[in-house]
């Protein structure tokens, strides 16, 4: 593990909220930087990713695709495909552990039963050919020792906790009888098997129905609640988070451009991406009005432009925004943003230099 | 993990460089926007690129052109006279005068291994003909009616995939064995394999068709009120093209080999042709202790049918988006 | 499940019969004349004329002989040959040894394709995985009776395995037919299985099992293997089907008195009723063997069970 420079340690420990910085943690992302070596070239998706998570709270990670709030949580879990994705700096410390100097045997004790994960789109991401009572119990049979009756018991225990009508009688169907939310469900109770302490849920309500996915985010908040885990929650919709999340990480071309407790950063950002994201929320009573959209698209990561990335769709550009790369300013209470201007954001007191896109 | 020095941080200056100066940021935008939705270059030119590359395709393709060389001029190879046998110099080793010695009627084997190579050829590229009208013509029907005609097709494939290729054409050609003609012998062998060979080159086109019937750009068109002929003929075929071509490359040698069986059990092409499956047989039937019979036109048949399959495969290869 | 078998019988039981009718057309009306394709070009005596008649019914409109061959068939009343041998006989002394053949080979395939093309999966792009492939390639093209005449002129030049199989045998004298026989369907089984193999390890499940923190042995042997399969073990089912059709060749080279040994011998002594009693009963296994792998197919994959 490469040790990185001191220059970026005061990056991250400015980014770092909270009064205990040196650490003590239950998860904590330092400075993390993954790439993905293609044909096409290096794309470099984690360019010093830094968060971290306390027991019982919940984080939204939010950013739009391709911004590397997925990659950071694959590796956190250390189930990056590789090739072509690689680690190439940083920690990734779990209970003060370092996760990426630990041996493959070392990762697999925490994968599951302390730190599980909840995949997007729960149709491909359980094995179709074997029975959810199977794959909810698999590890209950395989790591914990269960009898097989236990371990089928506990998973009837296990979908009753996550609101799946008749559970034993549903423990011998396959996942595609299921409907999505019940899928998704069958998805969150395999990772509650373990009793993980942290839950990564990797945007679990993206492919579901606008109705279910309120259902299924409720679920989460309850079982938060009841079981006091930990959640990061990755996301790409402000709308869902509010009231899970207790604070927020918003990523953008890998990086983590605003982070701030929840209610904060809904009532005054402090970064002009998390002001656009904001805006493009539709609202009941702005209704005959044009949505405003951030205009452009996301970088291409194998050539981030130089200075703020986000610097080519920023309505607040300045000349320092194309030549320097914003640091992260710590605004007091535990937010910070990395923007040059985060404070004049924040007051809202920054001028746009360009007109809104209009339609 | 490695200690790469050369993970960029995000205010390294070397990234800014890379980028060169980041001026207009309009244009950039811009550029952004048509990497992502333009990107006009072809799978077809993408994938021709690739195989003037590949070692393969090209040893592959040289085998090919010289096998159809050989097989319209095969006096540009050999002056010798295939069917001048004198069982006086039966057996005898390759020496500078045959190249591959002599078999077992004293017919030089070198001279024959190249006059066989059309006989090969012909079979092959025949059944292929065959193949192709049959598997394009119900293809089509069954791809892009779907329904009934689906349906039939359907069934109909299901009665010829019955009938192991072998087995199908022993019936067929020991029914009409009886004739003396050589090219109608040729003919009915073509015919056997065509008739019987269809299956998977239908599904393949029927697949394409089908999956191109639903791109939007097909559908546009039959908006626009463009008849089925033109979207089949214009739309459709040019996209379904790709895999056809390489199943019936694949089929092509698979051909060669069968008729070699055939012929190797005797009932498929006879004399006056000369066909490798033929000597192979009558090399094995007579001698047990004489390689060189059986060894010469063995390789030249392995070595074509080799190269029709690795052409094909190599061309898959290329074509699928999936292996790149 | 019931109803997708129930159609899969169906549409078997229509291409029997629409099969079997192509092959007996094919042997006898194609021809224009039934008796010569029959008897070949040796002079018939008008015994053997009326003999041929009579149990073909070939003075019956064609539909009709096509009824009572296929009734003849189906309770295995399969006649006598031109030498006047009750065909079921010959079939029923030359089954086991084309089943000893056929079954020995398969389980070559089994043994060697499955877990090879597991492994080259896993070397994907390597060295070992290239070298595989292009083998197997040379394997296919290599058409069978090619290898096999080569290996019985090494065996019997160098006197390193029999090739001369003949009547008696132990098993062992069956190792290098059922190489041979088998090495076409090797070839295309390493093939499926690493194909399959390797684009069920990207697959979205296989990293939802890593997450779980099972081991990797678990993860391909248990997750991936059981979805792998499904499209080989239903490719070996049909395979197991031509293998017994494709001995032909093979036996025919070392002389195995099998099945396709007496058919290749019907095909030279010109002898119509057992060539296309012989192809039939081939035909029935085929498609019994589809059928079978139809429904083996819906037991492996529960999407197709419950559809």
């Amino acid at each position: 593990m490469g040790k990185h420079s001191t220059d970026q340690s005061v990056i991250e420990k400015a980014s770092a909220p909270g009064p205990d910085d040196g650490g003590g943690h239950l998860l904590e992302v330092r400075d993390l930087f993954v790439e993905f070596r293609t044909g096409e070239g290096v794309a470099k998706v984690i360019n010093g990713v830094s968060y971290h998570l306390d027991a019982g709270e919940t984080l939204a990670v939010l950013g739009e695709s391709g911004s590397g709030k997925s990659v950071t949580a694959q590796a956190i879990m250390g189930i990056l495909d590789s090739p072509p994705g690689f680690v190439t700096g940083g920690q990734i410390l779990y209970k003060g552990r370092d996760l990426l100097t630990a041996s493959e045997n070392e990762r697999r004790a925490v994968r599951g039963k302390e730190i599980a994960m909840i995949f997007q789109d729960a149709l491909s991401a359980l094995n179709p050919v074997f029975t959810v009572g199977w794959q909810i119990s698999e590890t209950l049979r395989k790591r914990e020792g269960l009898s097989k009756k236990d371990a089928l018991d506990k998973a009837v225990e296990l979908m009753d906790l996550v609101k799946i009508p008749a559970a034993r009688e549903r423990l011998k169907a396959y996942p595609h009888q299921f409907s999505g939310g019940m899928r998704q469900r069958v998805m969150i109770a395999m990772s509650l098997a373990q009793q993980p302490k942290v839950v990564i849920a990797d945007e679990p309500t993206t492919a579901l129905d606008v109705t279910v996915q309120a259902q299924i985010m409720d679920l989460l908040a309850d079982l938060r609640r009841e079981l006091n885990t930990a959640m990061i929650l990755i996301t790409h919709d402000l709308g869902v988070v509010a009231d899970v999340a207790d604070r927020i990480a918003v990523m953008y071309a890998g990086r983590i451009i605003e982070h701030a407790e929840v209610h904060a950063l809904y009532k005054s950002p402090a970064h002009p991406y998390t002001l656009g994201l904001l805006n493009s929320i539709p609202r009941l009573d702005d209704k005959g009005k044009t949505l405003r959209t951030i205009p452009g698209l996301p970088p291409n990561l194998t050539r981030i432009p130089a200075g703020c990335p986000f610097n080519p769709r920023c309505r607040y550009v300045r000349d320092v925004c194309r030549t320097d790369v914003p640091p992260s300013v710590s605004l007091g209470e535990g937010r910070d943003a990395a923007c040059h201007f985060a404070r004049e954001v924040l007051a809202g007191t920054l001028e746009p230099t360009r007109k809104d896109p209009e339609l | 993990m490695s200690s790469d020095p050369n993970a960029l941080p995000p205010n390294d200056e070397r990234a800014a460089i890379a980028e060169g100066e980041a001026a207009s940021t309009e244009k950039r935008v811009t550029a952004e926007l048509t990497e992502v939705s333009g990107r006009p270059r072809s799978l077809a030119s993408d994938a021709f690129r690739d195989l003037r590359k590949n070692p393969i395709a090209i040893i592959s393709a040289v085998i090919i052109v010289i096998l159809v060389v050989m097989a319209i001029f095969p006096t540009l190879f050999t002056h010798k006279d295939p069917t001048d046998c004198a069982l006086g110099r039966s057996l005898k080793p390759p020496s500078s005068e045959a190249w591959f010695g002599y078999n077992f009627q004293g017919c030089d084997i070198y001279a024959r291994t190249i006059h066989g190579a059309r006989a090969s050829l012909m079979v092959g590229i025949g059944s292929v003909i065959v193949v192709a009208f049959i598997a394009i013509v119900l293809g089509m029907l069954a791809g892009y009616y779907g329904g009934l005609a689906d349906a039939i097709i359907a069934r109909f494939t299901d009665i010829i995939l019955g009938i192991p290729l072998l087995l199908g054409a022993i019936v067929i050609l020991s029914g009409f064995k009886n004739n003396s003609n050589m090219w109608l012998g040729l003919l009915m062998v073509i015919a056997a394999l065509g008739l019987l060979g269809w299956t998977s080159a239908m599904r393949i086109v029927r697949g394409s068709v089908l999956s191109a019937r639903n791109q939007d750009y097909v559908q546009a068109a039959r908006m626009l009120g463009a008849t089925n002929w033109r979207i089949m003929t214009r739309h459709i075929g040019p996209n379904a093209m790709a895999p056809v071509i390489v199943v019936l490359t694949i089929a092509l040698g698979s051909f060669i080999a069968t008729e070699a069986t055939l012929s190797f059990l005797g009932i498929g092409l006879k004399p006056p042709w000369i066909s490798w499956g033929g000597d192979i047989a009558d090399a094995t039937a007579r001698v047990r202790n004489a390689l060189g019979p059986v060894l010469f036109p063995s390789s030249f048949l392995a070595l074509t049918v080799l190269a029709f399959i690795m052409l094909g495969d190599a061309v898959r290869e290329a074509f699928d988006p999936k292996l790149r | 499940m019931f109803r997708y078998i129930i159609r899969r019988l169906l549409q078997m039981v229509l291409a029997f019969f629409g099969t079997t009718l192509l092959v007996y057309w094919l042997m006898f009306a194609a021809s224009g004349d039934p008796l010569a394709a029959l008897a070949g070009e040796k002079p018939m005596s008008p015994s053997v004329r009326a003999a041929l008649t009579e149990q073909f019914h070939l003075d019956q409109p064609f539909i009709v002989q096509y009824f009572y061959y296929m009734k003849g068939l189906l309770s295995f009343d399969l006649g006598n040959n031109l030498s006047n041998r009750d065909i079921a006989d010959l079939v029923l002394s030359a089954w086991p040894y084309t089943l000893r053949l056929a079954f020995l080979a398969f389980i070559f395939v089994v043994v060697v394709g499955i877990p090879l093309g597991v492994w080259v999966a896993m070397k994907r792009g390597g060295v070992f995985d290239t070298t595989v492939l292009l083998l197997t390639l040379v394997i296919i093209s290599i058409p069978v009776f090619v290898i096999g005449s080569t290996l019985a002129m090494i065996g019997s030049m160098y006197g390193l395995w029999v090739t001369n199989v003949g009547g008696a045998g132990t098993l062992s004298a069956y190792l290098v037919p059922a190489i041979v026989l088998g090495s076409l369907s090797l070839a295309t089984a390493v093939r499926l299985t690493r194909g399959s193999v390797s684009e069920n390890l990207r697959a979205d499940y296989v990293r939802t099992a890593k997450a779980k923190g099972l081991k990797r042995l678990r993860v391909v042997g248990v997750h991936v293997l059981r979805n792998s399969l499904i499209p080989v073990i239903t490719f070996l089912g049909i395979e197991l089907g031509g293998l017994m059709g494709g001995a032909i060749v093979t036996e025919k080279i070392f002389n195995i008195p099998g099945i396709g040994f007496e058919l290749a011998k019907a095909i030279n002594l010109e002898d119509g009723p057992t060539v296309v009693t012989i192809v039939s009963l081939l035909v029935i296994v085929y498609l019994v063997m589809n059928l079978i792998v139809d429904v083996l197919y819906a037991v492996l994959d529960p999407r197709i069970r419950y559809e």
